[in-house]
C-alpha cells in the first residue's frame, strides 16, 4: 500500500554526501521528511526521498553542510513526463485498451445446443430474423424477449434458456417429442378432417377407425376424391340428416394402380482420360469475384478444374468475404468406349434397384412386376409394367353442406 | 490516569519513579524513555523511541537513546527507513549493544 503511494506522488533517488549525514538524517525525522533505503557507500549515503520531500530538504543541507544529488527518478508523475514524448506509443496502447473494451460489448459467437429437430441453420436464419446475429450489440440484446419468441414462434420448442458468457450468446432449447399428435388433437376438436386421395388408383385396402367411409373396397377413385368423411351425420326420424358430428378422420387405405417406365442406356459413352499431367494455382476471391494466380497459359486443350475455397473468418462463425483456395488444372482426353454385355447387364440392374429404391422411399409397394430388357444394337430398353399400392392419402379440413335451416326450424316446430 | 499522576508527590529517585510505573501498570517505553527494540534474527531489527543517530557507516550504526547509546554492529548495515518514531536497520547484525 504505502508502495502505491509513494509510487503515485513519485520519489527520487539522491547521493548525499559532505561533513555529517546522520545530522541530516536527524533533522529529516524531526521536519517529518520520510527517507528509505539508505545505504551507506563511505564516502557518500544514497537514500530515497519523495519529490516533496527532496524540495524541503534544500535547508537542512545548507544547515548541515552537505550535499545532494538526484541519481534517478520514480513514479507516475516522472512517468507521465516521459510518456508526453512518445504520444503515438502512449495513443496506441490506450487505443488498443478501448478496442478491447468496445469489442467486449457485441456478441462475436453464437451456439445453439439441444436442437434435434431444428436445424442450426433454420435457429440461426430465425435468429437473424429476430435481429440477433454475429457483431451485434449486446445492449441491444433482449434475452427474456427472445426466450418468449423462440417457444411461441415454435410449437416444437418447449423450454428456452438464453444467457450470454463473455462474447458467447448460448442458447440452450429442448424441444417437444410428439409435437404433431398435440397439434392434430387441438385442431380435432374445432373441425372435421377429412381424407382425401391424392392419386388416382383402386382401393384396394380400406379399414376406417373413426369417421364414415365414403368408398369401399374395389372402387376406383380419382385424385381429390374424398374417401373417408369427417363428417358424421345424425339423422332424423325420416333419414333426413338432422345435423353432423365432426371426427378426425382416421384409416388405413391403399390405392392400386399401375404405372409403367422405360429405362434407355447408350452402349456407347465418352471416358475422360487423364494424362496426368496437371498444374495448380492459387484463386483469390473479394464477395463473388475471384481472380486466379498462374504462371502463364493453360497449356491444355481439353480440362477440369476443381479445387476448394476457403472463407476467412474471424473467430468461430464471423465470416468477411475474402476467400483463398488452391485449384487444380488437369488434362484429359475423351475417348470413345463401348460396354461389354457385362457391364450392360449391370448396368440395367443398377437402374432397377435405383428405381425400386426410390418407390421403397415413398412408402409403395409393388404387388405386381413386369420387367423386360430389350437389347438393340447400340442401346439398351428397361421396360417396367408395375402394379403398386400406396397409401395415397391426406388430411383435408372437412367441408359439408350446410343441413337446411327449414328443416332445423321444422323440427323445433314439431317439438 | 493523569488525574492520578498528578496526586502523586513528584519523583526525585528514578529508582522510585521506576517504582510507580511498576506499580501503575503504565508502559515503559513513554514513561521512562526506554527504547525498544526488536531484532529478527540477525538479518532485521526495529527501533523504537530513540532521539536520532550519531554514526552510520556499513559496519555499524550508533542511535541516541534518552538515557544511553544503542550501537549495531554488523556487515552490509542499511536503514531501510527512517523517521522520528522508528526505523528499520537491514543487514548482518552481529552485536547490539548499550553503551
Amino acid at each position: 500500500m504505502l508502495h502505491w503511494v509513494q509510487y503515485i506522488r513519485g520519489y527520487v533517488k539522491i547521493r548525499v554526501w559532505g561533513y555529517s549525514t546522520e545530522r541530516l538524517l536527524n533533522l529529516c525525522g524531526n521536519h517529518d521528511i520520510l527517507v528509505w533505503d539508505i545505504v551507506n557507500h563511505g564516502d557518500h549515503d544514497t537514500m530515497k526521498i519523495s519529490v516533496r520531500g527532496f524540495f524541503a530538504l534544500k535547508p537542512l543541507l545548507k544547515k548541515t553542510g552537505t550535499r545532494a544529488a538526484v541519481l534517478q527518478k520514480y513514479g507516475l508523475p516522472f512517468f507521465m513526463s516521459k510518456m508526453q514524448k512518445r504520444k503515438m506509443f502512449v495513443a496506441g496502447l490506450l487505443g488498443c485498451l478501448l478496442f478491447w473494451v468496445i469489442m467486449a460489448g457485441y456478441i462475436w459467437n453464437i451456439e445453439i445446443e439441444g436442437n434435434y429437430v431444428l436445424t442450426e441453420d433454420v435457429l440461426m436464419d430465425y435468429l437473424d430474423e429476430k435481429g440477433v446475429h454475429v457483431a451485434m450489440k449486446k445492449s441491444r440484446l433482449q434475452i427474456e424477449g427472445l426466450e418468449k419468441a423462440l417457444r411461441e414462434d415454435h410449437d416444437i420448442i418447449t423450454w428456452t434458456s438464453v444467457q450470454v458468457k463473455g462474447t458467447t450468446l448460448l442458447i440452450h432449447i429442448k424441444e417437444n417429442e410428439m409435437p404433431d399428435y398435440e397439434q392434430n388433437m387441438q385442431q380435432a376438436q374445432e373441425d372435421g378432417i377429412d381424407l382425401i386421395a391424392t392419386r388416382p388408383g383402386t382401393v384396394s385396402y380400406i379399414i376406417t377407425r373413426s369417421g364414415v367411409p365414403q368408398v369401399a373396397l374395389g372402387d376406383t377413385v380419382e385424385k381429390g376424391d374424398v374417401l373417408v368423411s369427417g363428417a358424421v351425420p345424425v339423422y332424423n326420424e325420416d333419414t333426413t340428416v338432422r345435423k353432423y358430428q365432426f371426427v378426425q378422420s382416421d384409416a388405413d387405405i391403399l390405392l392400386r394402380y399401375t404405372e409403367s417406365l422405360s429405362v434407355k442406356r447408350d452402349i456407347l459413352y465418352d471416358e475422360k482420360l487423364y494424362s496426368g499431367r496437371q498444374k495448380e494455382m492459387i484463386t483469390l476471391g473479394v464477395n463473388d469475384k475471384e481472380w486466379d494466380i498462374r504462371f502463364g497459359k493453360v497449356p491444355y486443350e481439353q480440362y477440369d478444374i476443381s479445387g476448394e475455397k476457403k472463407q476467412v473468418r474471424l473467430l468461430d462463425r464471423l465470416y468477411l468475404p475474402f476467400f483463398y483456395g488452391r485449384k487444380t488444372i488437369q488434362e484429359y482426353e475423351i475417348v470413345r468406349k463401348k460396354h461389354t454385355a457385362d457391364e450392360m447387364n449391370n448396368i440395367m440392374q443398377e437402374e432397377w434397384r435405383k428405381i425400386i429404391a426410390s418407390l421403397d422411399e415413398k412408402g409403395v409397394q409393388i404387388t405386381e412386376k413386369n420387367v423386360t430388357i430389350k437389347k438393340y444394337d447400340d442401346n439398351w430398353v428397361l421396360n417396367a409394367r408395375m402394379q403398386l399400392e400406396e397409401a395415397a392419402v391426406e388430411s383435408a379440413p372437412t367441408e359439408v353442406e350446410p343441413v337446411a335451416q327449414e328443416e332445423a326450424s321444422e323440427e323445433e316446430n314439431a317439438e | 490516569m493523569r488525574r492520578n499522576h498528578r496526586k502523586l508527590p513528584i519523583p526525585t529517585l528514578s529508582g522510585s519513579k521506576e517504582l510507580i510505573v511498576e506499580s501503575l501498570k503504565l508502559p515503559k517505553d513513554t514513561m521512562l524513555g526506554a527504547s525498544i527494540v526488536t531484532v529478527t534474527g540477525n538479518r532485521e531489527a526495529f527501533i523504537e523511541n530513540y532521539k536520532g543517530i550519531l554514526e552510520y557507516t556499513k559496519e555499524s550504526i550508533v542511535l541516541q537513546g534518552k538515557n544511553c547509546k544503542i550501537c549495531f554492529e554488523g556487515r552490509q548495515l542499511a536503514i531501510d527507513y527512517y523517521t522520528n518514531e522508528d526505523m528499520k536497520i537491514s543487514g548482518s547484525i552481529e552485536a547490539v549493544r548499550y553503551v
